[in-house]
């Protein structure tokens, strides 16, 4: 399979998966069309999908980061409580969750790629030793923000032609990560970790820095959903937003980035959030809940995996 | 040190853990001159290489380079001096076609800071093309080519950057014969052209064919250096075995 | 760049610091009690089961995220099953824990996919499996008998059973080819696979162990607690593979012991407990067990650079 193992061309099996599914879905279920579920849908993805994107990197360079589920609960705790009220504040509060997620990235990148830590277990370490320190800095309780400034609010809630600014926000991510990725040379060299490291560092790579910059966009990308969920909610119980980084993962895999690295695309990754956001909708519009869903995510991972594992054997 | 070498290697020694791989080597190549290296299995050959090569430091001693002392953090800084490495276990990235490969760690690129992949995949292709006419079909992960195929895009890598000293270890041995003579062609050339070659190969009779100058390595240490016009295959091959001359009269020293 | 550590070194820091901290511990107020050391050897006996689940799955080259889940779901079935008898319930969740290990191991050995990620997948049916079944509630509706198991004097049953099966896991291990067998396949699987080890159907019973382990330790545990919740256990395969780590198990198979494992059990049991006794709120403890692991990890990687290869 050419699409499987050249990573920046051909179609990958996703995007007919992704076609397929939303036909069904609109033959299924009348509101599935209704503009406002569209709309839905689409924002539903997004904070996951900016989670996904960064995960893709550090996937493609051949390491997992699991702890941007508790980046996203950092940013978005820390973001409130900021008190974006002003334009300063505003500013501040998107920009220091951000850079404390690339500072995040920082040291998992540090342990990862100059230490030689396990990526996985790593980055469990990490995500409990930041949700703990979140969770002691609020002492457990919901944060507020009142009197959110306009602009910030507007990050999430306001639309250009009836589409929430969050999904522009996502979609020149997956733009500018898929050039990123593809066209320049940092994209090339993660692609070379991922495909062999030493091989890599012989020819000149400079994988440590590479590769800390790889954590260092996947913290700072689900900082930025923090501070997207923050704008939506305006007030949130800390302990309520966890978890992203497995539909985040499951759709990095979903969308083909192989679990050892070197294959991958954000575009992909794209294309697998609205396949996991549609199926979630039905499901909701189904009426069925949480613990199902996270059921089916778990089978769908199951699934992806098993199936790229297959197609890789085969070829 | 030699007058007007290269590379000079002095006093080398190599620690992992418990083990000593290199005991104090001393080296040296000059330009327009192929030196081979040969020993037993785990003689150090290859960790000589790899310390030559910025893969990693010696643990003591010193690389000079045109006479001046210098210190490899990282492959990128042997590539600097234009020491160039052809390793044993090919050094490819396998997900990566043959342009990405060919350049990697010093892409081509556009104006505007981007990769030019047309432009590489281009001279790629040419420098290929001189290695071997049948190989066109460049554009495609290196995993699904074949070892000569993947060992003809290491050696063209190697030798297009203004290469001054060209490190090869075992560079035939995952080819045919037709693909080997090739590689003996090519080391001539190279020779020719005033580039150095460290050659380390276990055939002795390659070796004697294509080299000036044989350094005997055995347990880390230099045991013999031999003129390859002034000997032949069995001294060679009894200094490999036994680390040691034969007398003229056949004696064991 | 260069990292020079001499491995002995390190090891100092890996081996469990476990002397220096109990004799902190002796100045903590009420650690030596009787009530605190009953508590102590209660909260370690269920992860002691799990523990040494995971050290033996790691020993194989393998490592198991769903043993929190999987625990969860062990008390749920148990409580659930109580009706018809202890036996059953016991049984019932032994079951239910091998059939997940039995699902694991075949994600990892037939399907060939990464341990981490199999187990997390597993992790994550389970969890959401056993919410879906209780609705994310608690089941109640104990009786004595179970509620008595949770009990025991003047040690606690859970801590009695969990030295039984740490002694049978050592023997295991150390005095039964199968133990052999596990050290050489999570040393170099290609190679024991080639001197003719059955090593797919090894690691599947490595897992299976884990997985009853975890399911038999989650019964424990609602007898303890008077409940089967399906949220317990989030932080399990944290502590536990923090204690396995710090046992010298390590996350390239082929090594690690249950001697070990019962010292890093102790170690990660008796920092919670101070903690405890210290009044410091759960979230730091949280955050404590995620920078011990964080901090293993990378002390283990550097290990494995400063060893030749
Ligand atoms: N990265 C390493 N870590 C630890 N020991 C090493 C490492 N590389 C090589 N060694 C040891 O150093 C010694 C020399 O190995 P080397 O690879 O240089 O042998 P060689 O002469 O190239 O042999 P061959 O002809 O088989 O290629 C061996 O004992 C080997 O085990
Ligand atoms: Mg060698």
């Amino acid at each position: 399979m050419t699409a499987a193992s050249t990573p920046w061309r051909f179609v990958t099996p996703i995007w007919p998966v992704l076609a397929v599914l939303v036909i069904g879905a609109a033959l299924l279920s009348g509101p599935f069309l209704s503009p406002a579920n569209i709309a839905a849908v689409l924002q539903q993805g997004v904070i996951t999908g900016i989670v996904a994107l960064g995960m893709t990197i550090v996937l493609i360079g051949g390491q997992f980061d699991l702890s941007t589920g508790a980046t996203v609960m950092m940013a978005a705790v820390l973001a409130l409580l900021l008190n974006p009220a002003d334009g300063t504040s505003t500013v501040l509060a998107i920009l220091l969750p951000v850079a404390l997620g690339g500072v995040i990235g920082l040291v998992n990148g540090l342990a990862v790629y100059r230490a030689g830590a396990n990526s996985i277990v790593a980055t469990i370490g990490m995500q409990f030793l930041v949700i703990g320190a979140v969770l002691a800095l609020v002492s457990g309780q919901h944060v507020r923000a009142d009197n959110m400034s306009e602009m910030f609010v507007s990050l999430s809630r306001a639309r250009f032609l009836g589409i929430p600014y969050s999904v522009y926000i996502f979609l020149g991510l997956v733009v500018a990560l898929s050039i990123i990725m593809s066209n320049t040379v940092f994209g090339r060299h993660v692609y070379a970790l991922g495909g062999d490291i030493e091989a890599a560092r012989r020819a000149g790579v400079k994988v440590v820095r590479t590769g800390i910059a790889t954590y260092m966009i996947s913290g700072m990308l689900a900082a930025l959903a923090g501070v997207l969920i923050a704008s939506l909610v305006g007030n949130l119980d800390p302990t309520a937003i966890r978890g992203y980084e497995f539909p985040a993962l499951t759709a990095v895999v979903l969308g083909g980035t192989s679990l050892t690295g070197g294959v991958g695309r954000p575009a992909d990754t794209a294309a697998a959030i609205w396949v996991i956001a549609v199926i979630t909708n039905v499901m909701t519009i189904l009426n069925y809940q949480y613990p199902v869903q996270l059921l089916v995510q778990g089978v769908v991972l199951t699934a992806a995996v098993a199936f790229y594992s297959w197609q890789r054997a085969r070829s | 040190m030699t007058d007007g070498a290269l590379v000079d290697l002095v006093g080398i020694t190599k620690q992992f853990g418990g083990v000593r791989a290199l005991k104090g080597v001393d080296l040296s190549v000059r330009s327009g001159e192929v030196v081979a290296l040969v020993g037993h299995n785990g003689a150090g050959k290859s960790v000589l290489v790899q310390i030559l090569s910025g893969v990693f430091p010696p643990s003591s001693g010193e690389i000079r380079v045109g006479g001046k002392p210098v210190a490899f953090t990282s492959p990128s800084d042997a590539r600097l001096y234009a020491i160039e490495t052809i390793y044993q276990t090919l050094a490819l990235a396998d997900n990566l076609d043959a342009p990405a490969n060919f350049f990697l760690g010093r892409e081509l690129r556009t104006r505007f800071g981007f990769l030019d992949k047309k432009k590489m995949a281009e001279e790629a292709k040419k420098a290929l093309a001189d290695l071997n006419p049948n190989f066109t079909d460049i554009e495609r992960p290196v995993r699904q080519m074949s070892g000569g195929q993947r060992q003809a895009i290491a050696i063209a890598r190697a030798i297009h950057f203004q290469v001054q000293l060209l490190i090869m270890d075992e560079p035939t041995a995952a080819l045919g014969p037709h693909e080997t003579a090739q590689v003996a062609e090519l080391i001539k050339r190279l020779r020719a052209q005033g580039i150095g070659i460290l050659l380390i190969s276990h055939d002795v009779r390659d070796v004697l064919r294509l080299a000036d100058r044989i350094v005997v390595l055995k347990n880390g240490e230099v045991v013999g250096a031999l003129t390859a016009r002034d000997t032949n295959e069995d001294e060679v091959v009894d200094m490999i075995i036994r680390g040691r001359k034969l007398d003229a009269d056949g004696a064991v020293k | 760049m260069q990292i020079t550590l001499s491995p002995m070194t390190l090891r100092l820091f890996v081996k469990p610091p476990l002397i220096p901290l109990l004799l902190l511990a002796t100045f903590v107020d009420g650690f030596w009690s009787l009530g605190n050391l009953r508590t102590l050897a209660e909260s370690i006996s269920t992860d002691g089961l799990i523990v040494a689940g995971m050290t033996i799955v790691m020993i194989a080259g393998g490592f198991d995220l769903s043993v929190g889940a999987v625990m969860a779901m062990g008390g749920v079935a148990a409580v659930v099953l109580l009706p018809y008898g202890i036996v059953p319930a016991a049984l019932g969740a032994l079951v239910a824990g091998g059939i997940s290990g039995f699902l694991s191991g075949t994600l990892v050995t037939r399907l060939r996919i990464n341990p981490f990620i199999a187990t997390l997948a597993m992790m994550v049916m389970v969890r959401g499996a056993t919410l879906a079944y209780t609705d994310t509630r608690p089941v109640v509706g104990l009786d004595d008998t179970f509620l008595a198991l949770g009990g025991g004097d003047p040690l606690p049953y859970a801590f009695l059973i969990m030295i039984v099966v740490m002694l049978a896991a050592h023997v295991l291990l150390y005095h039964r080819p199968w133990g052999r067998h596990a050290y050489a396949v999570g040393a170099d699987e290609r190679a024991a696979q080639m001197t003719g080890l059955k090593v797919n159907r090894l690691k599947i019973e490595c897992y299976m162990l884990s997985g009853a382990l975890a399911a038999f330790a989650g019964m424990l545990l609602a007898a303890r607690l008077g409940t089967g919740s399906p949220i317990v256990g989030e932080m399990t395969p944290l502590t536990a593979a923090a204690a396995a780590l710090i046992g010298g198990a390590s996350l390239r198979g082929g090594e690690g012991s249950i001697m070990g494992a019962l010292c890093g059990l102790l170690f990660v049991g008796c920092l919670i407990n101070v903690m405890n006794l210290l009044g410091v709120p759960s979230y730091y403890q949280r955050m404590t067990i995620g920078g011990l692991l964080f901090a293993l990890v990378v002390v283990e990687g550097l290990l494995q650079r400063a060893r030749p290869r």
